[in-house]
């Protein structure tokens, strides 16, 4: 089943006190982000209603069609802010100083603690934007696919020569994190997320170098986990 | 009910769910084309999502079936690898419909539909084992080298069937097998096994 775990507040504590349930958002229109994110981890977009969004966010349903046309423009906001979260904080771990093995390292690394704090917008958007919402929010979601994607074909450069790669391996690489990616976050386990970085970083990297580079580098992702570095 | 009633009640309910969407089906239209009475149904299943599940594990244990029997076939680990991923290709390319049914219709309709449809694919992980022993990193690999294999593949065909390509699907088996075999054997060998893959074709 979907997580039920609550995401970490991000904002600010402002109105914390009068909100009903775990929305903490400062803004109206945030709120019922938060609120159809919430909605969806626990019944699935297509059985979440605008009234019970509206209700969790603390507004009427009137308030909610201020600020969105529909169900779908809701749905498909909260993917948005997910996706320019989850760009944001892997552009983080992109610094020059490091080389492009070790950037996406870093990077995958933030994702993973990114959805792991906020494992409601990561089913959202790992989940419901694939398989639950509209063309819309599915687009939005091989638009962060292809992000990834081209984070990835950076490593073609550096790659283990003299090998015949299909175009489709670089998106078996992701696949296979998105589908443990998934797996805990269907199970309600997304503090488990951070853990799976070694093994992860070997599925990405196993398409690109020699079998042993590859282990060593998901040694590495095991140093960085243990050391918290 | 008969076997055969049932097995011909639930492919309706899939075919319906195809054409119709959950929201629009309705059970009786179902039951009129598969031929089936409203007291036989009713004395199988408590209502039409219980039908629908039922629906849904028995296409999916089709598919995970003969995958595993095409696997079981003989020859070396990537050789069987290679057969079970072409028998799976060959049948949802053989219904394209009952594909998207799978792996988007089905799972679209909630929390607990979505959980099957990860349980269906968590299914292959225990047909890969036998790469463990094959493969030379053999017991360095991850311990969750059967799911990125798996999940490689997944996202590859996910991508080929909501685009409305899963006919060409078992032309994409070199490929995909590559993505299959490389977390267990690396880039060469998994290269290797493509190469072969393509010059069998």
């Amino acid at each position: 089943m979907s997580s039920q775990a609550a995401d970490l507040p991000e904002r600010g504590p402002q109105e914390t006190r009068i909100l009903p349930h775990d929305i903490v958002a400062p803004s109206e229109r945030d709120r019922l982000i938060e609120a159809m994110a919430l909605t969806c981890a626990e019944r699935g977009y297509a059985a979440s209603s605008v009234e019970e969004v509206a209700r969790r966010a603390g507004v009427s349903r009137r308030d909610f069609e201020e600020n969105f046309a529909d169900k779908a423009e809701c749905g498909t906001a909260a993917v948005n802010q997910m996706l320019a979260d989850i760009t944001a904080a892997a552009s983080i771990a992109y610094a020059p100083q490091y080389s492009e093995w070790e950037k996406i390292l870093r990077g995958v690394r933030a994702l993973l603690e990114l959805m792991a704090a906020r494992p409601s917008f990561a089913g959202l958007a790992q989940i419901e934007a694939r398989q639950g919402m509209g063309p819309e929010a599915y687009e939005l979601y091989t638009s962060g696919i292809r992000i990834l994607e081209a984070m990835l074909d950076r490593l073609q450069a550096n790659a283990l020569g003299g090998v015949a790669r299909p175009p489709s391996a670089i998106r078996g690489a992701i696949g296979g994190a998105e589908a443990l990616i998934r797996r805990e976050l269907l199970a309600g386990r997304p503090e488990r997320l951070p853990e799976l970085l070694p093994d992860i970083i070997y599925g990405m990297l196993a398409p690109y170098l020699d079998q042993q580079e590859a282990l060593r580098y998901a040694g590495l992702a095991r140093e960085l986990l243990n050391d918290g570095g | 009910m008969q076997p055969a009633a049932r097995e011909r009640l639930l492919e309706a309910m899939l075919i319906e769910l195809a054409a119709s969407g959950y929201s629009a089906m309705r059970v009786a239209d179902t039951l009129i084309f598969a031929g089936v009475s409203k007291a036989d149904f009713e004395a199988e299943f408590a209502d039409k999502d219980a039908c629908l599940f039922a629906a849904y594990e028995q296409l999916t244990e089709r598919l995970l079936r003969k995958t595993a029997e095409a696997c079981g076939r003989g020859g070396e680990w990537p050789a069987r690898v290679r057969g079970g991923l072409e028998a799976l290709l060959e049948e949802l390319a053989g219904a394209p419909e009952m594909a998207r049914v799978a792996i988007r219709t089905f799972p679209a309709i909630g929390a607990e539909p979505r959980a099957r449809y990860q349980d269906f694919v968590e299914g292959f992980a225990p047909l890969l084992r036998g790469g463990r022993e094959f493969a030379e990193a053999g017991e360095e690999l991850p311990d969750e080298v059967e799911m990125l294999a798996v999940g490689a593949a997944e996202a590859i065909v996910f991508e080929e069937i909501e685009a409305g390509r899963a006919e060409q699907l078992p032309a994409l088996a070199p490929a995909i097998l590559f993505s299959v075999l490389v977390p267990f054997l690396g880039p060469e060998a998994a290269s290797a096994e493509m190469e072969r893959a393509q010059q069998k074709k």
